[in-house]
C-alpha cells in the first residue's frame, strides 16, 4: 500500500493503519530500534510503543514522507528506553559507541538541557550537513541518525571500514568547528 | 552541551536530509537479497551441473517413466530379465551413450550416405546391454523426445540422391530395420520395414526415425531431410 493510503487510513481513525504499518515498515524500524537498544525484546517493544505513537499522532500530523516520520519517533522512543535502562546495558549498542565518539564535539559539561535549544541545534547541523560531500553526509545520518554500525555505513557509502571511521572522524571536527564559530556552548 | 542533547538534535534533522541515507541505506538491502539470490541460484546451478556429471559417468538415471509420446515403439524392453537395465533421459543421453568405459557401452552410430554427402547421427533412443567380466549383465535405456518435436536439434541431412545408405560403426549388422517418417508438422508417423540398410528419401520436408535392432539391442536415430522432387526421377 502507498505512504498515502496508510496515512489516510490514520486519518480516517481506521486501525488497518497499524497493521499496514507493521507489514510494510516493521523490519525497518526494527533494525532502527535494535541499532540503539541492542537488545530483541526491547526492540520490539519500542516498535510497538511507535505504532503506538503514530496512532496518537497522526492526526494531527500528515508527514509526507512516513518512513521517516515513524524512524523519528522509533528513534527518539527507543533513545528514551535507552536511557531508563540500567547502564550496565550501554556498552552493547551502536548507541553507546556513536555517544562515545560524538563526544569528540562536546565538552559533557554542565549546560542544562533547558539552556539547549535543541531546534536551533538541529536547524544549525542541518546547515553544516548540507555544506559537506553526500559521502559524508550520508556516513554522518547513517551514523548518528540511523545509529548503523560502522560496517554498515562503509558498505552503503562504497567505502571500507577504516576510511568511513577516518571520514566520520573528519566530519566530527569539523561540525565542533561550525558549531563553536555559530556561537553554540560546548 | 552533552552528548545525548547532541543525538537529541541530530535526531530532529528534516526528512529532506534523511531522505538521501535512506536511499543509500535501501540500495545496500537489495544488493544484499541479490547477492543472495545470486548464491542460491549459483548453488542450484552446481548441483544440477553435478547431477548431469554424475548421471553421465554412471549412465543411469533416476527417471521412473518417459514422457507420454516420447519413446520409440521399437524400444522394447527385450534384454535378459535379470540383468540391471538402467534409464536414460534427457538432452545428455547422446553423450551419455559414448563416454562410459570403451568395450562395455558403445552405441553404435549411424552413418548416412547420400551420393557424396554423408552424415553421422548418434542415437537418441535405444536399449543397449551388455556382459560383464563376472558373468552379469547390465543395461541402459535411453528416451529421447518424439522426433517430431525434436525441432533443430535434429540432424539435417542435405540429399544430393533420393538413395541413402545406412552403415553403422558396428561389426556386426543389425538383424531388423524399421523406418519411421512425419511429413512436416504431422505427428501420424508412416512405418515400413527396411529388408536391406538402404531407402529412398521421399520428397519434400519430412523427420525420419531409422530404427536397428541387433538381438537384444536396439538403438533408433533421427534426422530431417528435404528432398527436392528431381531426386526422385
Amino acid at each position: 500500500m502507498e505512504d498515502s493510503q496508510i496515512v489516510d487510513l490514520y486519518w480516517s481513525r481506521d486501525e488497518a493503519a497499524i497493521s499496514e504499518t507493521q507489514e510494510k515498515y516493521d523490519r525497518y524500524l526494527t533494525k532502527i530500534a535494535y541499532n540503539i537498544l541492542a537488545n530483541s525484546e526491547d526492540s520490539r517493544e519500542s516498535v510497538n510503543d511507535t505504532y503506538l505513537a503514530a496512532w496518537n499522532s497522526i492526526p494531527p500530523n500528515r508527514p509526507s514522507v512516513l518512513s521517516t516520520y515513524l524512524a523519528k519517533l522509533t528513534r527518539r522512543i527507543s533513545i528514551d528506553c535507552f536511557r531508563s535502562r540500567n547502564r550496565a546495558k550501554r556498552s552493547a549498542s551502536q548507541y553507546a559507541l556513536s555517544l562515545d565518539e560524538l563526544a569528540e564535539c562536546v565538552s559533557g559539561g554542565n549546560t542544562t538541557e533547558e539552556i539547549v535549544n535543541h531546534r536551533l541545534l538541529a536547524d544549525t547541523i542541518g546547515i553544516f550537513l548540507r555544506l559537506q560531500s553526500p559521502e559524508a553526509r550520508t556516513a554522518f545520518i547513517g551514523r548518528y541518525y540511523y545509529l548503523d554500525s560502522l560496517k554498515e555505513v562503509a558498505a552503503y557509502c562504497g567505502m571500507s571500514e577504516s576510511k568511513a571511521k577516518s571520514l566520520l572522524h573528519r566530519t566530527r571536527l569539523s561540525l565542533k568547528e561550525y558549531l563553536l564559530k555559530e556561537g553554540f556552548d560546548l | 552541551m552533552t552528548v545525548d542533547q547532541l543525538l537529541d538534535a541530530i535526531g530532529l534533522l528534516p526528512p529532506d536530509l534523511l531522505a538521501e541515507t535512506e536511499r543509500a541505506r535501501a540500495q545496500k538491502s537489495r544488493k544484499v537479497i541479490h547477492f543472495r539470490r545470486y548464491i542460491a541460484l549459483a548453488a542450484s546451478v552446481a548441483l544440477f551441473l553435478w547431477g548431469a556429471w554424475f548421471l553421465s559417468l554412471t549412465g543411469q538415471g533416476s527417471s521412473k517413466e518417459a514422457a507420454a509420446g516420447t519413446s520409440s515403439p521399437a524400444l522394447a524392453d527385450n534384454a535378459p530379465a535379470d540383468w540391471d537395465m538402467g534409464v536414460v533421459t534427457g538432452s545428455s543421453l547422446r553423450e551419455s551413450s559414448r563416454s562410459t568405459t570403451p568395450g562395455s557401452f558403445q552405441v553404435p552410430i549411424l552413418e548416412l550416405q547420400c551420393g557424396t554427402q554423408s552424415l553421422q547421427i548418434p542415437s537418441d533412443n535405444y536399449t543397449w546391454s551388455w556382459s560383464l567380466e563376472d558373468g552379469t549383465g547390465q543395461g541402459v535405456t535411453a528416451t529421447g523426445p518424439y522426433p517430431p518435436d525434436m525441432g533443430e536439434d535434429l540432424p539435417v541431412l542435405a540429399p544430393e540422391d533420393a538413395a541413402v545408405q545406412l552403415v553403422w560403426d558396428l561389426e556386426t549388422p543389425p538383424t531388423a530395420l524399421t523406418l519411421r517418417r512425419w511429413a512436416a508438422g504431422s505427428r501420424e508417423p508412416i512405418q515400413e520395414a527396411l529388408s536391406a540398410p538402404t531407402f529412398q528419401l521421399t520428397s519434400g520436408e519430412w523427420v525420419y526415425e531409422i530404427t536397428a535392432c541387433w538381438d537384444h539391442n536396439t538403438a533408433s536415430y533421427c534426422f530431417r531431410a528435404d528432398c527436392p522432387e528431381p531426386f526422385l526421377g
